[in-house]
C-alpha cells in the first residue's frame, strides 16, 4: 500500500475467458492529473470499471483508494471514499432536471473548497440557463458539462473521466480541459482516459500508454508532447 | 392550469367530499368508502411502480396481513382497537421489512414473480391454518370501533370522515414523499440503477424503505377494511384483487397516484354498477382494460393530462422517461 491517492497494483480484469487487463500498476498521487491513452479496444474503460467495481468483471489484484482496499468493497462504498466518475456517453437521468441532476448528487464537504450546486453553475453558466430542463434534454456538449458538473458536487477528491472528448465541440473540449486544469486548485485529482490526445496532454500532468491491457509507456505530458517516435508506435498519431 | 383554476378545483372537490353523506345516498357514502380503501391500496401499487418501476403483486398480501392480525387479535379477544390496529401495522412492517431485503435482489418480471409468490403464500396460510384464520370461512363478528362511529349533524357517518381524512393524509404524504429529495431518488433509481451506485447511493437499502412504505400503506387500507366489512377472508386476498389492484392501476396510469386513484375507483364502481345486471361483469371490465391498454397505454390520466390546460402536468410525469 502507498500514500498515493490511488494506487492500482497488478490489476488483472477478465470479461469471461478473454483476459482485457493484464498485471496494470499505476498510480495518481494527490492533486495530481493523470492520463491513461490508447487505441479503441485497449481496455481503458474496462480499467475505470474494475477499478470502481461497476459490471460484473471478474478482477484480480489490489485497488487502494485513500488508503482503502477497495477491491473487496460495493461500488456505492467504493464512490463514498472520494471517488467520482464521469461516464462515457454521460449517463444522465432522462425525467430528471438539471438542478435535480446536481440535488441528487450533492454530497456536502466541510472543506473550503466544497462544489455546490450554485458554484458550479458559476463554473458552467450554460447549464444554468437551463436548470429546468431535463438532463437527456441538453445539447452534447451541456451534457458533459452537467455529467462534469453531477462529479464535482459530490466534493470527491479523485474524478474518474471516461473520454470527456466523445461527441462534443472543439469549444466544449477546451472548457473541459479548462475546468480539468484548475482542479488541483480545489483539491480534487484527475484521472482520465482519453483518445483524443491535444486533450489529454493539456488536461494532464502525467501520461500512461495501455497497449493490449498493459501498461507499456509511462512519462510526463511535458516529454512525452516532444516524443512524436512513440506518440506515433504507441497511438498512431 | 393556472392556480386559482386548481385551489378552486380542489375546493368543489373537498366541499363534495364532505357533504357526500348529506347530499348522496346511503349507498353512494358505502360505495365511497369502499372505493377509499381500495384506493390506498392502488397508491402503494402506484408508489412502487411510478417511483422505481416496480409492479407489486403482494399489494392485498399487506392488507390482508394487516386484516388477519386485527381479525385474529379481536374475535380470540387478546386486543382490541387502537392496540390491534398497532399491532397489524408492526406485522406489516415486520413481514415487508424480511420480505423486501429478498424482493428487492430482484427486478422487472422477477420481482413480479417474487410478490407473486409471497402473496400466494399468505393467501395459502390464510386458507389452511384453519385452526389460527378459521380457513375458508374466514374470521367474523370484528366490530367497527367506537372512535370511528361519531355522529356528525345527528348522522353516524365516523367511519368515512376517519377513512377520508386518513385518504387525503396518506395520498399528500406519498404525493409530497414523490417530489422529494428521497422521491427523486427512487426515480434516479428507476432509470438507471448503477447510476445511482455510482453516485454513493445504496441502491438497495432505498428500493427496501421504498417497499416498505408501500406495504404500510397496503397496511393502513387492511386496518380500514376489516373494521367495515366486519370479515376477514381469503378470498380478500386472492389473486384476483392483486389483479384487480394491477388492472386499476394500468387503468388510471401507473406513473400516477391520482391516475391509480382514479383507475380503482372506475374499476370499483364499474364492479358494483355491472354486477347488478350481470354475473359477467368481468368480461366488460376485461374488454375496456384492453382498450384502454391499446389506445391509452399511460392511462385515463395520460389522457387527461394530453389536455392544453394540462400539459406541465403531462410533461412532469410523462415526458424524459425511457417508455415515453
Amino acid at each position: 500500500m502507498s500514500e498515493s491517492l490511488l494506487s492500482v497494483e497488478n490489476l488483472n480484469a477478465y470479461y469471461d475467458k478473454a483476459h482485457i487487463l493484464q498485471d496494470v500498476s499505476f498510480q495518481v498521487n494527490p492533486l495530481e492529473r493523470v492520463a491513461i491513452l490508447g487505441r479503441n479496444g485497449m481496455g481503458k474503460s474496462t480499467l475505470f470499471k474494475s477499478i470502481l467495481g461497476l459490471e460484473k468483471i471478474r478482477r484480480e489484484g489490489d485497488v487502494y483508494l485513500n488508503g482503502h482496499n477497495v477491491m473487496n468493497k460495493e461500488t456505492f462504498e467504493t464512490a463514498n471514499l472520494g471517488v467520482a466518475y464521469v461516464p462515457q456517453g454521460w449517463q444522465l437521468f432522462p425525467s430528471l432536471s438539471v438542478d435535480e441532476h446536481l440535488q441528487i448528487a450533492h454530497t456536502p464537504h466541510a472543506g473550503e473548497h466544497e462544489w455546490t450546486p450554485d458554484s458550479v453553475y458559476e463554473l458552467f453558466p450554460e447549464i444554468k440557463a437551463r436548470k429546468k430542463v431535463s438532463g437527456t434534454k441538453l445539447s452534447g456538449g451541456e451534457q458533459q458539462m452537467l455529467a462534469i458538473a453531477r462529479a464535482l458536487v459530490r466534493n470527491p477528491w479523485l474524478i474518474l473521466m471516461d473520454e470527456p472528448s466523445e461527441g462534443i465541440s472543439t469549444f466544449v473540449i477546451e472548457r473541459v480541459i479548462e475546468v480539468c486544469q484548475h482542479m488541483a486548485e480545489r483539491n480534487v485529482s484527475l484521472l482520465l482516459v482519453e483518445q483524443n490526445l491535444d486533450l489529454a496532454l493539456r488536461a494532464a500532468q502525467k501520461v500512461y500508454i495501455l497497449v493490449n491491457g498493459r501498461i507499456v509507456y509511462t512519462t510526463s505530458t511535458e516529454d512525452f508532447k516532444e516524443d512524436k517516435e512513440s506518440q506515433i508506435h504507441y497511438l498512431g498519431v | 392550469m393556472n392556480q386559482i383554476s386548481k385551489w378552486i378545483i380542489y375546493t368543489i372537490v373537498a366541499l363534495f367530499l364532505l357533504a357526500v353523506p348529506f347530499i348522496m345516498s346511503e349507498f353512494f357514502t358505502t360505495m365511497m368508502v369502499r372505493v377509499l380503501y381500495f384506493s390506498l391500496m392502488a397508491v402503494a401499487f402506484a408508489f412502487l411502480a411510478s417511483q422505481i418501476g416496480l409492479v407489486s403483486l403482494a399489494i392485498p398480501a399487506f392488507l390482508g396481513l394487516s386484516g388477519y392480525t386485527i381479525a385474529i387479535l379481536e374475535t380470540r379477544e387478546i386486543m382490541f382497537f387502537p392496540y390491534s390496529a398497532m399491532a397489524a401495522i408492526v406485522v406489516v412492517l415486520f413481514v415487508s421489512a424480511v420480505f423486501g431485503i429478498f424482493a428487492n435482489r430482484s427486478k422487472g418480471i422477477y420481482f413480479i414473480m417474487l410478490t407473486l409468490i409471497l402473496g400466494q403464500i399468505i393467501w395459502a396460510v390464510a386458507r389452511q391454518w384453519a385452526s389460527v384464520t378459521n380457513g375458508v370461512n374466514g374470521l367474523i363478528g370484528i366490530s367497527t370501533p367506537d372512535a370511528m362511529q361519531f355522529n356528525v349533524f345527528g348522522a353516524n357517518v365516523g367511519f368515512y370522515y376517519v377513512i377520508l381524512f386518513t385518504f387525503v393524509l396518506i395520498v399528500w404524504a406519498v404525493l409530497a414523499l414523490t417530489r422529494s429529495s428521497f422521491g427523486m431518488k427512487l426515480k434516479g433509481i428507476r432509470e438507471s440503477e448503477s447510476r445511482m451506485i455510482m453516485l454513493g447511493y445504496r441502491v438497495s437499502r432505498l428500493k427496501w424503505v421504498a417497499f416498505v412504505i408501500s406495504s404500510l400503506v397496503a397496511g393502513i387500507a387492511g386496518v380500514f377494511f376489516v373494521y367495515f366489512v366486519g370479515v376477514m377472508h381469503p378470498s380478500a386476498i386472492d389473486l384476483d384483487s392483486s389483479a384487480m389492484v394491477l388492472i386499476a392501476g394500468i387503468f388510471g396510469g401507473v406513473y400516477s397516484i391520482i391516475g391509480a386513484v382514479l383507475g380503482m375507483s372506475i374499476v370499483q364502481t364499474l364492479e358494483v354498477v355491472l354486477n347488478a345486471y350481470t354475473q359477467r361483469y368481468l368480461i366488460i371490465i376485461g374488454i375496456m382494460f384492453l382498450l384502454v391498454v391499446i389506445y391509452a397505454p399511460k392511462g385515463l390520466m395520460g389522457l387527461i393530462y394530453k389536455n392544453k390546460y394540462m400539459k406541465s402536468l403531462y410533461d412532469k410525469w410523462y415526458k424524459g422517461r425511457k417508455d415515453s
